[in-house]
């Protein structure tokens, strides 16, 4: 434990979905710059950990302190106003719509004297950060649909670079994605770290969890195995928190 | 990035499809009727007037299409609304008469909204209910029977009158068309409208209100039709159920034509208005070809589908 306050300190998390425990007893601290990975067979519950921390779903118990605060999302977007984003699973992307627009869904910047949009704005932010970024698309105006899984992927994490201010949550963001386009996005992961924010990844790549993290934390059907700083395990062990098999 | 390639690329090939669609066809019949008069100001004038109605719906259409959700009741609530304020002009000043058929549209746009939005009912089944319910409402207000509107201010501003020797409808079609294009493409609300069709997740996770944005979508295709009503009725200076009876073809047709996607996320509103004014020019030079309404029927028909066809084979590339 650093003695810096934690950006995130989750204390005896629990989850239910009616009958099924998909969280229990679930604690962590996430420190700024740190990169912690999630790891875990598919149903751990490693996802439902990360709808809890962005707001989507409310723990049945325990608590969620942010920056020493206790925290209770209403919803998703009150998270964000928060400081915390999500690189989601499944893309929450608007496919029809220009990067531009996607980079700034739900905050599109307007103009006076009449509330427009102020597109040549959110244009020019998008390009100078997707170029500060190192995201290779023709450009801010292209349609999302017509770029490649590494690129729509590049976006998500540029939306969430632009407008994270404490923590950024990403769930598999490389699970589609080619040999290239994960070292590219393993990059961003890592200039999100530089820029001092905590990092929550979920990876069934143990590769790329040894690539990325300061620490890995193991679930198994809902339960906290352990927590081990990546300099002092190995994948032996790793793999038989995940699988239970010693 | 310079600016010129990034106009041509905004401008994406399924706009073209509109316009060169209503190219050929106004060539077409600039051809071949030419004997006929279809070229004449008069008739191209004509076109637009009594395209008026048509164009105001389509620009709610657009709204609900790009917002995932449909609206089939609005030929319905056209014949409430004009009959609303006809019956209400009967008694009462200008203005009660606009705001109750007006009002009556919204009302009723805002009931599909609140069932869509809040109950979580598909618009398809919704809107297909509330069709045949105020059809049968319309029906029933005045027992089929045609309610003339004398008030003569009312027929000017909605119907045969003008401002500076633009006709009024030409005026309610461009202040329509401009008002609905700025707010779709060029305000927030609009943003979250085509974002809500097009990804209703990452919208809702984005921190967009999605039910609010399908509620008004619902709400604002009450408030054209009920606006297409009042047009209607200045027109024609009396109100009937049949009113807005054959528009929901036409103006469906005409809003896939001009560029929006059926599954959302996509519109445009000036592609409706050329939409609009495709089905108004086919409608008007099939009947100086002096076709039998059957075969007016059947060849409207047939190009619809193939016009149809070619913008969604396009929209699904
Ligand atoms: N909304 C939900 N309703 C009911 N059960 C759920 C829900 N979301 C997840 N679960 C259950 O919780 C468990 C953990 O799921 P999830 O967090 O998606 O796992 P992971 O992301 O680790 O693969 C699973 O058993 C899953 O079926
Ligand atoms: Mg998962």
């Amino acid at each position: 434990m650093s003695e810096i306050q934690p950006v995130l300190a989750l204390t005896n998390i629990h989850k239910a979905f009616g009958g099924v425990v998909a969280i229990e007893d679930f604690s962590l601290d996430l420190h700024p710059g740190e990169i912690v990975a999630l790891v875990g067979d598919n149903g751990a519950g490693k996802s439902t950990l990360i709808k809890i921390i962005s707001g989507v779903y409310k723990p049945t118990s325990g608590e969620i302190c942010l920056s020493g605060e206790t925290s209770q999302f209403a919803d998703a977007s009150e998270a964000r106003e928060k400081g915390i984003e999500v690189v989601y699973q499944d893309l929450a992307l608007a496919d029809h719509q220009p990067v531009y627009m996607n980079l700034f869904l739900g905050r599109e910047l307007t103009k006076p004297p009449f509330g427009l949009l102020d597109k040549a704005r959110m244009r020019r932010e998008t390009q100078e950060l997707v170029d500060e970024l190192d995201v290779r698309i023709p450009s801010a105006s292209s349609t999302i649909r017509d770029l490649s899984g590494g690129q729509r992927q590049g976006i998500a994490i540029a939306r969430a670079t632009h407008w994270a201010s404490k923590l950024v949550l990403l769930d598999e963001p490389t699970a589609a994605l080619g040999v290239a386009e994960t070292a590219k996005v393993e990059e961003l992961v890592l200039s999100l770290k530089k820029k001092n924010l905590a990092i929550l990844i979920i990876s069934h790549s143990l590769d790329q969890v040894f690539r990325l993290s300061d620490r890995i934390c193991v679930l198994r059907r809902g339960k906290q195995i352990g927590v081990r700083k990546t300099a002092d395990t190995d994948k032996n062990e790793i793999v038989s928190m995940i699988t239970g098999v010693a | 990035m310079t600016a010129s390639a990034s106009l041509l690329q905004r401008m994406d090939l399924q706009r073209s499809v509109i316009y060169l669609g209503f190219l050929a066809i106004f060539l077409f019949f600039a051809v071949t009727l030419h004997d006929d008069g279809f070229l004449t100001t008069r008739n191209l004038t004509n076109i637009v007037l009594q395209t008026a109605p048509a164009t105001v719906m389509a620009i709610g259409l657009v709204f609900a299409l790009s917002a995932g959700e449909i609206d089939l009741s609005f030929g319905s609530v056209v014949a409430v609304s004009a009959l609303t304020a006809a019956v209400v002009l009967q008694s009462y000043p200008l203005a009660v008469g606009v705001l109750a058929g007006l009002g009556a549209g919204i009302a009723i746009g805002a009931f599909n909204g609140i069932l869509v939005a809040y109950f979580r009912l598909p618009s398809f089944l919704v809107t297909l209910a509330t069709m045949g319910l105020f059809a049968g409402i319309a029906r029933s207000m005045t027992d089929l029977r045609s309610i003339p509107v004398l008030n003569d201010t009312f027929t000017g501003i909605f119907g045969s009158g003008d401002l500076f020797g633009i006709p009024s409808l030409v005026l309610w079609t461009i202040v329509a068309v401009i008002i609905g294009h700025v707010v779709y493409r060029n305000t927030r609300f609009g943003a979250h409208v085509v974002a809500t069709g097009d990804n209703p997740r990452a919208a809702q996770v984005s921190g967009i209100k999605v039910p609010r944005v399908r509620f008004a979508v619902l709400t604002l295709c009450g408030a054209t039709a009920g606006l297409a009503g009042l047009l209607y009725s200045g027109r024609l200076q009396a109100a009937k159920y049949t009113l807005g009876e054959t528009d929901l073809m036409t103006v469906i047709a005409a809003v896939i034509v001009g560029g929006t996607a059926l599954n959302g996320g996509k519109g445009s509103i000036i592609g409706a208005l050329l939409g609009c004014l495709l089905m108004g020019m086919l409608n008007n030079g099939l009947i100086l070809m002096g076709l039998e309404v059957s075969d007016q029927m059947i060849v409207r028909g047939l190009i619809i589908l193939i016009a149809v066809a070619v913008s969604l084979r396009d929209t699904s590339r």
